[in-house]
């Protein structure tokens, strides 16, 4: 509301600013988590029926978002992509509603490494049956 | 030695055997038996055990390879077969009229270790499985508040086996339960 009333609002006008309020409140919430510490963590919901065409560096992004909610830093972590990367790789999967989107609090410290006896058996299969691990 | 396991299930006739059998190192060990019932029409023999192959994985020890009937009747079997489980491939024959149905009655037999283990659903038996179907099964898996990537295979092509191995294997590094006994998922 820009212009300047010279008189107490009415009720039909006050009631078209509170809404007019609310509703911006709503869409800020809508695209920005709570302020603080509090971030966007995300969850797979299904994987693209297409990902075989996705970029293959994306594919560790749905791997580890399909057991678990995580926040965009522990992805890049996870997953070493740069975080512009991830980003694009949520966006896309935001677009076909294949995310579920949680505002909650990081926990501090980096999130756990892939254990190293895990690694080195993909590594071994992809070995023997000839893939990159 | 160490050992690890991967588990393929699936209703009858959709592959299991198969599957393992593309990979395997060892003349796979099965179970058949002559079809007397219905699924005759579809096969001559069906697994009513399981089916049993391996890999050699030098120090990383032996990965075995197990396939489960489809049967709800023999989730029992599940038991044989849990400890230091890695990953499970669900396989669909997608040829079948009733496909989704023998997808659905496996998520339901298995709910519980699907969700909490690295899984791959492969449609097999269908060159170009249609879109409608893809999405039929994603829908189910939902349904079940399962997330898995689902994928197209001919499995007596090893390449296309390979690509399920892939997968649940990127899976497995991505996933909170790790390979060892300690790591193994917690059953009750």
């Amino acid at each position: 509301m820009a212009a300047a009333l010279h008189r107490p609002l009415r009720v039909p006008e006050l009631l078209a600013v509170l809404t007019e309020a609310g509703e911006q409140q709503g869409a800020l919430a809508a695209e920005d988590p709570p302020e603080g510490t509090v971030e966007w963590s995300y969850a797979l919901r299904a994987w693209p029926l297409d990902f075989e065409q996705w970029p293959r560096p994306w594919w560790p992004v749905m791997a580890l978002l399909s057991r678990g909610r995580h926040h965009v830093p522990e992805v890049v972590q996870r997953v070493g992509l740069p975080a512009a990367e991830v980003e694009r790789c949520l966006a896309q999967l935001q677009q076909r509603e294949l995310l579920d989107r949680h505002a909650e609090r990081r926990h501090g410290g980096p999130p756990p490494s892939p254990q190293r006896g895990r690694r080195n058996l993909a590594a071994r299969v992809g070995q023997l049956l000839g893939f990159v691990a | 030695m160490r050992t690890h396991k991967l588990l393929f299930i699936g209703e009858p006739g959709a592959g299991k055997s198969t599957c393992i059998a593309s990979v395997s190192q060892i003349p796979v060990v099965s179970t058949d038996v002559g079809c007397t019932d219905e699924l005759a029409e579809l096969k001559e023999t069906t697994t009513v055990a399981l089916d049993y192959g391996e890999l050699d994985l030098g120090p990383e020890g032996r990965l075995l390879l197990y396939g489960l009937p489809g049967q709800l009747r023999f989730r029992y079997m599940f038991d044989v077969v849990r400890e230091n489980l890695l990953g499970v491939v669900v396989l669909v024959d997608a040829s079948r009229p009733h496909a989704l149905a023998g997808l659905d009655e496996t998520l339901g037999a298995y709910a519980r270790e699907l969700r909490e283990l690295p899984c791959v659903v492969a449609l097999n038996k269908h060159p170009d499985p249609p879109q409608a179907l893809r999405r039929a099964c994603t829908d189910l898996l939902r349904r079940h508040a399962q997330v898995a990537p689902i994928l197209s295979v001919d499995a007596r092509q090893r390449a296309d086996v390979v690509r399920l191995f892939e997968l649940l294997f990127l899976l497995l590094q991505y996933a909170p339960h790790g390979l060892s006994t300690e790591d193994s998922i917690a059953w009750p």
